[in-house]
């Protein structure tokens, strides 16, 4: 067939408006029944992944998975939330980093309303410090999906060999991280996040331990206590004698392959990268020589901080708001995040921390770690504020000087300054 | 005005209208949207309502800061200048010794453009395994001869440094073919002139064959040269935010970056933009004046 000059024409300006058109769906998967899960690369992430059919079977859709970095994901929903982006559905955020940004910019759906009629899914089992952080008022912005605790991590193998029990003091920590050093096997004797923003959170059990806090109960900056300077020394210094080189440039993603390496001694992070640590195949480290350990206790005791790290909230633009909902529902079931607990993926439901199977697939001194942890834990491991991200480059500011061998109490007076200059700002953003 | 006259004035507006609606939706709006959100105090989503009037209290604020904002002025100057320098001279030197074709020159040049279609954070990433002070191969090799491991990328003294080196790796090979392109143009009589004159190979290229190709230099270094000062990806990519902990490779773009999506401090950021964008557009007018002054 030969086509005259105006059904050209006419086909190609169908053409063109289609693509037009198609080009205004706000990109990705927008349309057909598709349920967009944004999420972190993270170890629940890689639990639910595969878990997702049985969900797709049970409602007819597909689930969309999109798993990004921390940072990149939490960009990623300030610039498309921002946008009113309706394509995001089921978000995985973080409670204490975003929570607070994201509820008073009236991005996340009240799923109280939803949950709250439901026995069977019983919102009430939820622990209340976790609920707290995902709450304003009556309304519920999300449902914990993940409690992080922040413990020892150590080679027994090595500590065997050297002789030395578990470091249950900050002074025993010291002690251990300078005799398991060896630069000629290329062990270090400790690891722990360098990278200024990214340390903040692990530090923050040591701040507490020592007796110090980020602010005092009224609100007010308190990093320059002698207490805070004294946890700010005894951080940097372990890293700076006894941590790998380039610690400074160092977050989870780099320490952990260091560890599955076997050059690492002692590692003090979150307990969710335990099943990380010793994942067959990707690391040399093997089940039997990994021990898990409480924080061990400064001057103040062993206050590790113990928080609902990740939630799962909707989008308060979604056009699929039930579907929604009916993920984060079945995701946060009581049987689901048993399951998870059981696979090492820790949860903020209190009849399945109850329950005396939902710890069987870890080893005994991890068990123990966890109920401790979870008894003496502090409920935030960074400053309670909107501006979250800006906070913790303040605080984090004197990490580094101890880090680097540098003067600490000028850098805490000078971080203490310009963090009670910010908090006086972030107030007034809150309209408190 | 005749009728016809009207008709021919419709027509050339109609004909040069869909040009104008682009360049004022893609160029001319986010632009003006810049300038307009740098004159107010947004500091959270823009769906919550405009942001009250600042006047230029963030252009103030950005040029009182002197813990980020000029430090980071100067590493943006510095990452330019000394790449571009780098690139311009690696780039005409080996453009000069690729002139001539010699076995294997094919070969050669292929080769050679491999970084230039490379992602800078595929570069990023491959970098960062070889330089890794704990397990990389440079410093796997550096202690096996019994030197000290260097921190090439997490050593806060060397960061910027050997981000320099990575952007001359990678586009170095682009100056090469702009100014492979420039010789392929210049005839060979004056420089057989001057060889039977009794000129050196220095003084040949030097006062014969660079002469020629001046343009296209200058073509080579204002392109390169407004790319290298407006770089993200690498420094992103190797150093993460705020160009480090102790934002020592922190340059204007990555410093605006995290002032909008760590610090939602939109209205600062934007402040900062359009001095960046100055900055860039007196930069090239510069180099554009001087090098075609007395061509």
């Amino acid at each position: 067939m030969r086509l005259n000059r105006r059904q050209f024409l006419g086909g190609a300006a169908t053409v063109a408006g289609a693509a037009a058109l198609s080009g205004c769906g706000g990109g990705g998967s927008g349309g057909g029944n598709v349920l967009n899960v944004s999420a972190c690369n993270h170890p629940w992430s890689n639990y639910i992944k595969d878990l997702l059919p049985e969900f797709e079977e049970e409602h007819d859709v597909k689930v969309q998975l999109n798993e990004f970095q921390a940072d990149q994901l939490s960009t990623m929903y300030s610039t498309r939330l921002s946008a009113n982006a309706t394509d995001l559905d089921v978000m995985m955020y973080r409670p204490l980093q975003e929570g607070v940004q994201f509820m008073r910019n009236e991005w996340l759906l009240d799923l109280d309303a939803s949950a709250a009629g439901d026995t069977a899914y019983d919102l009430a089992d939820f622990q209340e410090a976790a609920m707290e952080v995902v709450k304003v008022d009556s309304a519920v912005y999300g449902i914990p999906i993940v409690t992080e605790r922040e413990v020892l991590f150590y080679r027994k193998d090595l500590l065997d060999v050297a002789g030395i029990s578990v470091p249950e003091t900050m002074e025993d920590l010291e002690d251990a991280a300078e005799m398991l050093t060896d630069p000629a096997s290329g062990v270090f004797g400790i690891a722990m996040r360098g990278q200024k923003a990214a340390a903040v959170t692990q530090f923050s059990g040591f701040l507490y331990s020592y007796g110090a806090d980020f602010m005092t109960e009224s609100g007010e900056a308190s990093i320059d206590t002698p207490e805070a300077i004294a946890a700010y020394t005894m951080y940097g210094d372990l890293l700076r004698n006894y941590g790998p080189e380039g610690v400074e440039s160092m977050s989870t993603e780099q320490i952990n392959p260091l560890f599955q390496q076997g050059k690492i001694a002692m590692f003090i992070d979150a307990e969710v990268f335990w099943s990380e640590l010793i994942r067959e195949g990707t690391s040399t480290v093997a089940a039997d020589q990994l021990g898990v350990a409480p924080l061990p206790a400064g001057p103040a005791g062993s206050k590790p901080y113990s928080v609902p790290s990740w939630a799962l909230a909707v989008n308060a633009k979604t056009t699929k708001a039930d579907l929604s909902w009916e993920f984060v529902k079945w995701a946060t079931s009581p049987d689901m995040v048993l399951a998870a607990q059981q696979a090492g993926v820790s949860g903020a439901r209190t009849s399945v921390w109850e329950n005396p199977d939902s710890l069987t697939g870890i080893p005994e001194d991890f068990q123990e770690t966890l109920r401790v942890s979870t008894e003496n834990g502090v409920g935030y491991d960074r400053p309670r504020v909107v501006q979250v991200g800006r906070a913790r480059d303040i605080v984090g500011e004197p990490l580094i000087a101890a880090i680097r061998g540098e003067d600490v109490t000028a850098a805490a007076q000078t971080a203490q300054a310009n963090f009670a200059a910010f908090l006086e700002e972030d107030a007034t953003a809150t309209g408190e | 005005m005749s009728t016809l006259q009207r008709k021919s004035r419709l027509l050339q507006w109609g004909m040069i209208l869909p040009a104008l609606l682009a360049i004022v939706a893609l160029i001319a709006f986010p632009i003006g949207y810049t300038i307009n959100l740098s004159l107010t105090d947004t500091s959270g989503p823009a769906s919550a309502g405009p942001a009250p009037f600042a006047g230029l209290e963030n252009y103030a604020d950005a040029l009182r800061d002197t813990a980020r904002f000029w430090p980071a002025l100067g590493r943006t100057i510095v990452f330019t200048v000394v790449a571009l320098s780098i690139e311009l001279i690696l780039g005409i030197a080996i453009a000069l010794l690729l002139r001539k074709d010699f076995r294997g020159s094919m070969v050669a040049r292929t080769i050679m453009l491999v970084p230039l279609v490379t992602s800078p954070v595929a570069v990023g990433a491959i970098w960062m395994l070889i330089l890794d002070p704990n397990t990389g191969f440079a410093n796997t090799m550096i202690s096996a001869m019994g030197l000290d491991r260097i921190g090439f990328l997490t050593n806060p003294d060397y960061a910027l440094w050997t981000i320099i080196g990575l952007d001359a790796w990678q586009w170095t090979p682009l100056v090469i073919l702009i100014v492979l392109a420039g010789l392929a143009g210049v005839p060979d009589e004056p420089e057989e002139a001057a060889l039977v004159d009794g000129a050196s190979t220095s003084q040949r290229i030097r006062f014969v064959t660079l002469p020629m190709i001046r343009n296209t230099i200058v073509v080579a270094a204002v392109l390169r040269g407004i790319d290298a000062l407006k770089t993200f990806d690498i420094i992103y990519a190797t150093k993460g935010p705020g160009g480090g902990s102790s934002n020592e490779a922190e340059t204007l773009n990555v410093l605006v970056y995290g002032l909008s999506f760590d610090y939602m401090e939109f209205g600062l950021a934007s402040a900062i933009l359009v001095l960046f964008f100055v900055l860039v557009l007196v930069a090239a007018v510069f180099v554009v004046r001087q090098s075609t002054r007395d061509v």
